[in-house]
């Protein structure tokens, strides 16, 4: 008994015009109190200065999900959230750095 | 459906308490989590760990479970008839729960007592969340991937199960890493009414064996010969959309990095392809090859270790 749906129209968030704070909450998944103390704590950088006025690039998407998904399953805090995603992101930039130097001093497989 | 071992995946006794239940989880969540783990399996040993945890950390559903007694993983089971009738249900929402086993979804998900919420107002469906397995071939010209997402649903003896719903969906060229490909009014249908929540995919990119990704940028190892390095030279390179010819700068070094403007994944801001040469030995393997190298060793002045004396 399976539903088969022919199904083409979607959208890609990252790449369009800037959310506000419900269209970004939603998207993250995480609560509009959350997501204010994470532009307290510098973690989010919105534009605007009032939270009616902030506006959110599209591609903070993934680090405010990141961060809602450490903070929900590894239970941290936001104070404590953004040091551990500063070191997540440099970590996955090293391990890129250590990958493309590897294959020029590395044989071919 | 199959009985889960709940205080085997948490590496607990029967009799732990509650405090070192927490403790396991947290130890195992940190091992675990697919954004800091480096093993292989550990997206799907950290959904276990949460199942475990869901109810082993919740008194009134690890006192529920306790009852089923002690069986062996994986064995055959089917809830008793009279399940959940002794409890008091706090009647919490059963959302995110969509990705744990039909053993969860029968005892304490959806439609269990567990999730008697008696909410029957009108509300907008919840969104759905779920992830979708991309090749980097499929992130720059875009592709068409049939779905199979597994939603709870009543069945007609009023057990809960796992139902297969199937989607066509076409990837637009241009997502990367960690972006969200929103299907509109696909997500939990609005009870009572209401409006349909999204179902959003996470786009996951594969491993490429030749690109390294990050963002829309790729980077490709190009191997070069010591006299393309030395000389300069117009090479063919691979790139997402095809070979182009690069410009090989004489005196190159290896590790030097090229920028190939505009040739990495498409969007908006298109992303660039970035070249870092190799430099390769061609082997002194034949005779002609050694005489060459002879020849070099002879009459080039050069020593590489002129800087250590």
């Amino acid at each position: 008994m399976r539903k088969v749906i022919e199904y083409t129209r979607v959208e890609v968030v990252g790449d369009g015009d800037p959310l506000d704070l419900v269209s970004f909450t939603r998207l993250c998944r995480l609560e509009e109190d959350t997501v204010a103390d994470l532009v307290d704590s510098g973690v989010l950088e919105p534009v605007g200065r009032t939270r009616a006025e902030w506006r959110f690039p599209q591609r903070a998407v993934a680090r405010g999900r990141t961060a809602a998904r450490l903070m929900r399953e590894l239970e941290l805090d936001e104070a404590s959230i953004g040091l551990v995603l500063d070191l997540i992101e440099e970590r996955d930039s090293l391990r890129r750095q250590l990958d493309v130097l590897r294959s020029v001093i590395e044989e071919e497989d | 459906m199959r009985y889960r071992d709940y205080y085997q995946v948490m590496g607990l006794e029967r009799g732990a308490t509650q405090a070192e239940i927490k403790r396991s989880y947290r130890k195992l969540a940190r091992k675990y989590h697919p954004d800091v783990s480096k093993d292989a399996n550990a997206e799907d040993k950290f959904k276990e760990l949460q199942e475990a945890y869901k109810v082993l950390g919740d008194a009134e559903k690890r006192a529920a479970y306790d009852q089923l007694g002690r069986r062996p993983p994986g064995e055959e089971f089917q809830p008793p008839p009279d399940w959940g009738r002794n409890f008091e249900y706090s009647g919490q929402s059963a959302g995110g729960d969509a990705e744990f086993s039909d053993f969860f979804a029968n005892l304490f998900g959806g439609a269990s007592p567990f999730a008697r919420s008696g909410a029957s107002t009108t509300r907008p469906g919840r969104d759905h969340h779920a992830s979708i397995e991309v090749t980097l071939e499929e992130a720059f010209s875009g592709g068409e991937r049939a779905l199979q997402l597994q939603r709870p649903a009543v069945s007609a003896d009023g057990h809960v199960g796992l139902r297969t719903h199937e989607l066509r969906v076409k990837i637009p060229p241009g997502v990367t890493q960690g972006q969200q490909i929103r299907l509109a009014g696909q997500g939990e249908p609005g009870p009572a009414g209401g409006q349909a929540g999204d179902l959003y995919l996470e786009v996951h990119l594969q491993p490429h064996r030749r690109y390294q990704v990050d963002g829309r940028d790729v980077t490709l190892t190009l191997p070069i010969a010591p006299w393309e390095a030395a000389l300069g030279a117009t090479v063919a390179v691979p790139t997402l959309g095809g070979p182009v010819e690069l410009q090989i700068p004489a005196g190159a070094r290896a590790g030097q990095k090229l920028r190939l403007r505009g040739r990495g994944l498409p969007g908006r801001e298109p992303g660039d392809q970035f070249v870092v040469l190799k430099i390769v030995l061609p082997p002194a393997a034949t005779e002609r090859g050694r005489a060459l190298y002879e020849q070099m060793k002879r009459e080039l002045p050069f020593d590489p270790r002129a800087d250590l004396k």
